[in-house]
């Protein structure tokens, strides 16, 4: 049938990722947990895919068709000549993983459920000594350690500050990444992100390490949607909150971090 | 209450009439304009009979989009045609002639709003060059002090106008229409770029008249003022792509782009050419 991407404004921003990013997609769509080659995949049959890997931004939108087309019915797919839109296909993943949303919610608040949802499952691994450090990590001071206290600390946090939001979708898509290539991404916007890892490097990020085997991918039509759709839902949520632009403080010149707070980190002026 | 007037096109010249067609020139509130909005001719105008058949055929005239004055006449005349469906086809051409007057005034407006701020850049890069080329060798600007200081002020009274014009249309960016917002894009995206290489040229001229004094406060009260509304154009410009990220961006993928593209290369020539802490310290070793 051959892959046809179908104009989707939640997936554009794939076209700027880098290839590295993009490589990670392209694992996901194309090879089974085991590592061998997907049998209903259709990217390594395209002449742009041989002829340009791995450099993925040269088919950057086969890669996003190839997602729209495991997201459908593969027989509906054949009528469609496309596949599904995002939005249809992240509402059904979060359908299937019983993340709660609303029919009016936006693509990117269903992303973050979904996202939440992940952080959900790796809090429940969490010993009550990790959850205490995480907790201490994200600046929280209390004596409940609970494992819904927890969850609700992590999601007021990534929920009230873009900084923590970028934090932990970094933690989730280079959790991925390394399970599937064996190392990070290269998601930091600039030499000054390089601490925004910080909160979520701790427990948080040791208990995600085994991130697939705290999601049920026993669903056949969901092995690859569900990954994917967690995949593109952290890179949009980094993508979202990383600086694109280096900002200075306008009394002492020191490089702004933190856009969630208006005043200088290093000097306390206001930089706006 | 039939005798309505119409534009007589069998008046207007045959190369005007063809200019017409070809698209060359417009046709606007009766006129016909050149490409650049310039009056060419006004058309004439002749009085029409309307029959009661003419009436009977309002429809396939409207239709056949001859003329919207008929139309807007035949509105207070349906009661004689007594259908209604002559009525909803009136009304639909007529919605469709209005949104067309609305384009044309939306046009009108958005060339307003360019122009406006066309002219105030305008203003500031020709005091700045004039300020230029009085300090373009030691002879000239020995013979013109007088002229660069008078330059001087001129070229910061203009900054600081720019400067309060920046302000003022980012924090209202959201509340104008689209066609508007990229308009004021693309003057907050001219301002950043020309600010601090003018303020840098107005820097240099005072310390060519031997006013250093004024040169160091131009250079002391700039840099920071300017790092102020680059701060928040920034985070206006992240806001803008945080939009496109989630697909909910209404600017255009050109805008996005050049945003991208542009800004960052921008951002960094300015911090090489701004007055900071370090270079002021630097400096004064």
């Amino acid at each position: 049938m051959g892959l046809n991407y179908r104009e989707d404004k939640h997936l554009d921003f794939l076209k700027d990722q880098d290839n590295g990013n993009l490589d990670v997609l392209v694992k996901l769509l194309m090879y089974d947990k085991d590592g061998e080659k997907r049998y209903a995949e259709e990217l390594s049959g395209c002449e742009q895919y041989r002829e340009h890997k791995p450099n993925h931004q040269k088919y950057w939108h086969l890669i996003a068709a190839e997602y729209q087309t495991f997201g459908g019915n593969s027989i509906v797919n054949i009528f469609r000549s496309q596949g599904v839109p995002y939005d249809e296909i992240l509402r059904d993943v979060c359908g299937e993983m019983d993340v709660k949303f609303s029919e009016n919610d936006r693509v990117v608040d269903i992303e973050l459920e979904l996202l939440s949802k992940v952080g959900a499952k790796v809090i429940e691994e969490m010993s009550i000594e990790e959850r205490e450090r995480f907790l201490k990590d994200l600046n929280i001071d209390t004596t409940n350690l609970t494992k819904q206290a927890t969850l609700l600390a992590m999601q007021t946090a990534i929920r009230g500050s873009g900084f923590m939001a970028y934090q932990f979708a970094v933690i989730i898509a280079n959790t991925i990444a390394k399970q599937l290539l064996g190392h990070g991404l290269k998601l930091v916007a600039n030499a000054g992100m390089v601490r925004a890892i910080g909160a979520f490097a701790g427990p948080f990020g040791l208990a995600a390490t085994g991130i697939w085997s705290l999601i049920d991918l026993s669903g056949a039509a969901y092995r690859v949607t569900i990954p994917a759709s967690i995949y593109i839902a952290a890179l949009r949520q980094a993508e979202l909150n990383k600086n694109y632009f280096e900002m200075k403080c306008p009394n002492c010149d020191a490089i702004i971090l933190d856009r969630d707070i208006d005043t200088c980190q290093q000097c306390g002026e206001e930089y706006r | 209450m039939n005798e309505v007037h119409i534009l007589d096109f069998e008046k207007l010249d045959f190369e005007i009439l063809k200019k017409i067609e070809t698209g060359v020139y417009n046709v606007f509130n009766g006129v016909v304009r050149d490409e650049k909005g310039a009056i060419v001719k006004e058309i004439p105008t002749k009085v029409l009979e309307l029959t009661k058949k003419e009436l009977e055929n309002l429809p396939s005239c409207i239709a056949k989009g001859q003329g919207t004055v008929i139309a807007a006449t035949a509105i207070s005349t349906t009661i004689i045609l007594g259908a209604i469906v002559v009525a909803t086809k009136i009304i639909v051409n007529k919605l469709d002639e209005i949104q067309k007057g609305i384009n044309a005034i939306e046009k009108e407006l958005q060339d307003q709003n360019q122009f406006q701020y066309f002219l105030q850049l305008k203003n500031y890069v020709a005091a700045s060059e004039s300020l230029r080329e009085l300090l373009n060798s030691p002879e000239c600007i020995e013979e013109n002090r007088d002229l660069i200081a008078l330059k001087l002020n001129e070229v910061s009274i203009q900054r600081h106008g720019l400067m309060l014009t920046f302000r003022e249309r980012l924090h209202n960016v959201e509340k104008v229409s689209l066609a508007h917002k990229e308009e004021i894009v693309t003057f907050l995206e001219n301002s950043i770029a020309l600010l601090p290489k003018i303020a840098y040229v107005e820097s240099e001229g005072a310390k060519a008249i031997g006013r250093y004094k004024l040169s160091k406060t131009i250079n002391e009260q700039f840099s920071p003022a300017y790092r102020r509304i680059e701060n928040n154009y920034i985070l206006f410009l992240e806001d803008e792509l945080n939009k496109s990220i989630k697909g909910e961006s209404d600017l255009s993928k050109n805008i996005i782009n050049n945003i991208k593209q542009k800004a960052k290369i921008e951002f960094e020539i300015n911090n090489s050419l701004l007055y900071t802490r370090e270079k002021s310290k630097s400096l004064s070793l």
